[in-house]
């Protein structure tokens, strides 16, 4: 009760406070706390202080009344402290973590900071600063996921996606309630990240959000939300309903969910996505589909079009029919059953007229090209068999493909009595289109591209570097084994750049050949080389004698003078790959160097150092 | 012989990018000279700069625990990155001639260790103190009392709801006078108030909204009453010296550093608030960029391994200043220092040393922090509130609880509760020097709430009336899991 009245002292000296304590001078309201305050000080002498400091306040004038007022503020308030409420009734229950392991926090403030900073303002350089901190693991710490929980909503796309896809993941259902209260269902980028992430760490908690997003949702959020819903059979018919919806990409996500069921809607749905407008976007849903009854039209349309592709002879016609075709080829990734099989190999087997459809746009030569990487893409033995046997006549385009085949169906050996032959041919030289010449290149490309894990840093500059292959592709032949002969073949045909990615060490022929092109390189007056890194990390992998003698003479002559300081980066980036024992002799040459190289240097050299 | 290596040389830099420029002069071979003494307790050398001559730099062990730096460069930083340079030079093995040390510099050399053997001396006289000044002084400090009232009765008549950003702007530039008058103290806690009208951004233009203002107006009025007790309590302490000019700084309680003294070592020494062999270990640090003042504050939170309190490192880098400011850091070993000077202080008292050796932690070492954890919430917590009450005590003071239970109330508040069943209630609110952490309890080990120490800082919320804990780290048997920075 006495408290009671005490908070309602301080209540009222706080309004008086902010009114100001002009306005105090006989207030009515304090007034009428004095009594009861009087009496309780009769037991309290505490409270009769309080009613003391109360009266003078009513008493006080314009003059004294501020001082008055701050006695009792002063007076209350430290009672007050005195008073302070504690502890919590009721049953307790345990806290719902989630554990993500024990975390660590032994990053300093001076790591954490920086880190934080790129996580939650805008500039450049912080995507790079956050992939290193995930790197070294360093998002373990709890401190950072109010951080990244709120970088999903970064400027730059590229690091809202990288949050949301490898940190956040880390944290697990923990996150979900702050996710959920930052989500807007209208919203774009970071709420769609948002549905996605959520989606991912509670399927069944977040049903309700994935509904709401499908029905008021942005076209970005209906999007995340079919996708979210694929193969749920409760959400059947709405993705059916949306299969027809009036924006390609929400049409394309719900083909997409519903792409797995065999019933008779979904079957008839596809279909007819695939004979309209649509096909482009239909065909990758239908491929994963194994309903019989669509393989059977699938079947049936796909000879229709081929026959009239090759029959008509009316121009427009077969341009429609050459493309619906390549289309619907789409729609036979990945199938592997035996009539699929019988159609690719049987189509493949027409090539000849084929290759006679001419049409602008998508011609006979493309179709043949999507025959053979179909045939590579079925898995089937007797399909890449007949495509390997059939190289001699095929275009270099197509040859890929039988390399392609070969190199996951044949030996190291018989590859390289296979296709050696091309890649020693001599081509004359001519203007225009010279297949021997492309043949080559194809040849050398493939087996640099199956070495291609010797060769990291190639595609970041060689900007002629493409085998025509997506990055899925790339997979197709990962693991194939390469026979020793081609290095000497490379060898023997001064081919650089088949050597740098397929180079042994101690092959005597490969340690000459770059000798000679760094003394080459070196010799050369004017423009740097940016080749010459290259050669140099080549050399560093197959410990090359010299290495880093070349790699000094390399450094020298890049960063001395006025070059373009960017020149030497390449050279750079490679110094903390080198041997530990290149270390005192670079520094010897840092004071040589200008000064914007050595700033390049000093920090890689650090790491060369720490090198175990 | 010198006896550093690079980790040392990064210790001492004022900040990372003097680390790096000073490796880079190494680098780029900048130096033209390295030279050492015969007696190789000075390294001394001559650095290429932009400009026509070199600079001559030189790093003095004559004191090998307070080495002595110097160099011809204009930078403010300290030690400089020529300095700095010279050292890992040194540290790196770098070739070093024997060279006579240079007229200059050897008298240099000869000043300051007589300057430093004349402060010995003095150190052990007696103080002559200034009376006339002295006195003259603490008359302007009651003069500046005097405005401090003013200001302040100014402040209660006009009422909190009619101060404004314009208002508080002015309070200010008359505030300024408080400085002059030997009251930086005073003038900070009239800061304190006048920045809870000044928007997040440090504009005092723009006003703050009326939700906002609603918000603060209890903790304005507490700043007030604060200001009040300032007035009062200082009125008198300052009386007291002026009648009785002896009188030393008073050490029993905080009053003169509220006032502004800014405390010497020498002066804590004589005052015999120094602690000896003292170990402590880092439980918190944050560094916290305070808008108001226009300053960073890096603010350490250590246990005294021997005697269970918690004390406070304080480094203040005013933004003007901040380049020329080594920058603290969280400290992940264990402090032995051999003279530790406590500052007067009630909870938390501030602490400062000169020299300071790291060792590892070791397992007893989280035993000991555990043991020295309050275990009895209800005695604790009616100490605290008998702490709380004085207008000038910490507001906000920092404890070790050893809880049994760490778990969720009906309310969904996150609860402690000690052996006995008491409970004390966990939260952020009022609190924003260091990040929110309640809710990181979501995400630790199972493990963790069940019998371990929470560090955490109390707040009575005047709002409220409640009295409630801010969690700041957790100690296991084994680590210290940080939930601030």
């Amino acid at each position: 009760m006495s408290i009671a009245v005490l908070s309602q002292v301080y209540d009222e000296t706080r309004r008086l406070a902010i009114a100001g304590s002009n306005l105090a001078a006989g207030d009515f309201r304090l007034k009428k706390l004095v009594p009861p305050l009087e009496k309780a000080g009769e037991k309290a002498p505490v409270f009769a202080k309080v009613a003391g400091a109360i009266q003078n306040v009513i008493d006080s004038d314009t003059k004294t009344a501020s001082q008055a007022l701050l006695e009792l503020s002063t007076l209350v308030t430290a009672i007050l402290y005195t008073q302070g409420k504690t502890g919590a009734g009721g049953k307790l229950k345990a806290i719902k973590s989630t554990d993500f392991g024990m975390p660590t926090s032994d990053a300093s403030a001076r790591v954490l900071k920086p880190l934080i900073e790129s996580l939650t303002t805008t500039g450049s350089g912080r995507l790079e600063m956050i992939r290193d901190a995930h790197k070294r693991g360093a998002f373990k710490d709890l401190r950072l996921v109010k951080p990244a929980v709120a970088a999903i909503d970064d400027v730059y796309a590229e690091i809202g996606d990288f949050v949301a896809m490898n940190v956040l993941p880390l944290y697990g259902k923990a996150i979900l309630p702050e996710l959920r209260e930052t989500f807007d269902v209208k919203g774009k980028g970071g709420h769609v990240r948002r549905l996605r992430l959520m989606h991912e760490l509670d399927p069944e908690g977040t049903h309700e959000l994935v509904e709401e997003a499908l029905e008021s949702g942005s076209k970005e959020m209906k999007v995340a939300a079919i996708s979210c819903l694929k193969g749920s059979k409760k959400h059947l018919s709405y993705m059916l309903g949306q299969s027809v919806a009036k924006a390609k990409e929400v049409r394309q996500a719900a083909l997409n969910a519903i792409a797995t069921f065999t019933d008779n809607e979904v079957v008839d749905t596809l279909l007819k996505a695939l004979a309209g407008k649509d096909l482009g976007i239909a065909a990758g849903p239908v491929s994963q589909n194994r309903s019989p009854k669509l393989l059977k039209q699938l079947l049936e349309d796909s000879q229709t079009q081929f026959d009239e592709m090759l029959s008509t002879k009316d121009k427009a016609k077969r341009k429609k029919a050459v493309s619906r075709f390549h289309g619907l080829l789409s729609a036979f990734v990945t199938r592997d059953d035996k009539k699929s099989e019988a159609f690719l190999t049987g189509c493949f087997d027409q090539r000849d007229a084929i290759a006679k459809v001419k049409s602008d746009g998508i011609d006979g030569a493309s179709v043949i090209q999507k025959l053979a990487s179909l045939m590579v893409r079925s898995n089937s033995k007797a399909a890449q068999k007949q495509l390997v046997d059939a190289h001699e006549s095929l275009e270099p385009e197509v040859l890929e493909w039988a390399i392609i085949a070969a190199l996951r169906t044949r030996t190291p050996k018989q590859v390289y009595d296979l296709f050696a032959p091309y890649y020693l041919a001599k081509p004359e030289k001519k203007r225009g289109r010279n297949p021997v010449k492309m043949k080559q290149e194809v040849v050398s490309d493939n087996i640099c591209r199956v070495a291609s894990g010797h060769c990291r840093y190639r595609h970041y500059y060689d900007w002629d570097y493409d085998f025509d292959l997506d990055s899925e592709d790339g997979s197709l032949t990962e693991g194939a084994k390469i026979d020793p002969r081609w290095l000497d073949a490379a060898v023997k045909s001064n081919d650089l750049s088949v050597v740098m990615s397929i180079a042994q060490p101690k092959h005597k022929g490969a340690i000459s050949l770059l000798s000679k092109t760094m003394d080459e390189k070196l010799k050369k007056k004017g423009d740097s080389d940016y080749e010459m890194s290259e050669v140099l990390e080549t050399m560093n992998r197959i410990d090359h004698p010299k290495v880093v003698d070349y790699f000094l003479k390399a450094l020298e002559k890049e960063g001395k003078g006025t070059k373009r300081y960017y020149y030497a980066w390449w050279l750079v980036h490679l110094i903390p790959q080198l041997p530990k024992s290149a270390a005192p002799k670079i520094e010897a040459l840092v004071p040589s160097l200008n000064e914007r190289t050595i700033d390049q240097v000093i920090p890689a050299l650090e790491e060369l150092k720490k090198k175990k | 012989m010198i006896q550093i290596d690079e980790s040392y040389v990064d210790s001492v830099a004022p900040n990372a990018g003097a680390i790096k420029n000073g490796r880079g002069l190494v680098m780029k071979g900048k130096y033209v000279a390295l030279n050492k003494s015969e007696d190789e307790t000075i390294i001394f050398g001559e650095c290429k700069g932009s400009g026509k001559s070199n600079y001559s730099c030189s790093c003095d062990f004559a004191r090998p625990d307070s080495p002595t730096h110097r160099c011809s460069c204009p930078s403010r930083q300290f030690p400089c990155k020529h300095c700095l340079g010279l050292m890992y030079a040194w540290a790196q093995g770098k070739t070093f001639k024997v060279a006579d040390v240079p007229d200059a510099l050897a008298e240099k050399r000869e000043k300051l260790t007589a300057r430093k053997e004349k402060q010995k001396e003095n150190a052990d006289k007696p103080r002559k103190v200034n009376k006339a000044a002295l006195s003259k002084k603490i008359k302007a400090q009651l003069k500046g009392l005097d405005l401090l009232e003013t200001l302040t009765h100014d402040l209660v008549r006009m009422g909190m709801g009619n101060t404004n950003a314009k208002t508080a702007k002015q309070i200010e530039e008359q505030a300024k006078q408080l400085g002059n008058a030997y009251l930086p103290g005073a003038q900070a806690a009239l800061h304190s108030y006048t920045k809870l009208f000044v928007s997040d951004d440090g504009h005092v233009d723009s006003s703050v909204n009326a939700k906002k203002r609603e918000a603060v107006y209890s903790e304005a009025l507490d700043q007030l009453t604060r200001l009040h007790a300032l007035i009062k309590q200082g009125r008198s302490y300052l009386n007291n010296r002026l009648e009785d000019s002896e009188l030393k700084p008073e050490t029993d309680t905080s009053i003169a550093a509220w006032l502004g003294h800014a405390w010497q070592l020498r002066e804590l020494r004589d005052a015999g608030l120094v602690e000896n062999d003292v170990e402590l270990i880092q439980l918190a640090f944050n560094s916290h960029d305070d808008v108001a003042r226009r300053e960073y504050v890096d603010t350490g939170m250590w246990m005294n391994l021997a005697s269970g309190r918690i004390v406070l490192t304080q480094t203040f880098r005013p933004y003007k200043a901040a380049k020329y400011i080594k920058s603290e850091d969280s400290f992940f070993q264990v402090a032995t220092i051999k003279e530790l000077c406590v500052y007067p202080g009630d909870v938390n008292p501030r602490v400062r040393w000169e020299e300071m050796t790291p060792r590892a932690i070791e397992k007893k070492d989280y035993q000991t922090i555990r043991k020295h954890g309050h275990a009895d919430f209800a005695a604790l917590v009616k100490g605290v509130k008998g702490q709380l009450k004085a207008p000038l005590a910490d507001k906000r003071p920092v404890y070790a609880l050893n809880y049994t239970k760490m778990a969720e109330s009906a309310d969904g508040d996150v609860v402690i509760e000690d052996a006995k069943g008491e409970r004390l209630v966990l939260t952020d609110k009022g609190m924003s020097e260091e990040p929110a952490s309640c809710y990181l309890l979501q995400l630790v080990p199972k493990e963790l709430f069940t019998k371990q120490t929470l560090i955490a800082r109390f707040n009575h919320d005047l709002d409220t009336q409640q009295l409630r804990v801010k969690p700041l780290g957790i100690v296991t048997g084994s680590a210290i899991v940080r939930l601030t920075f």
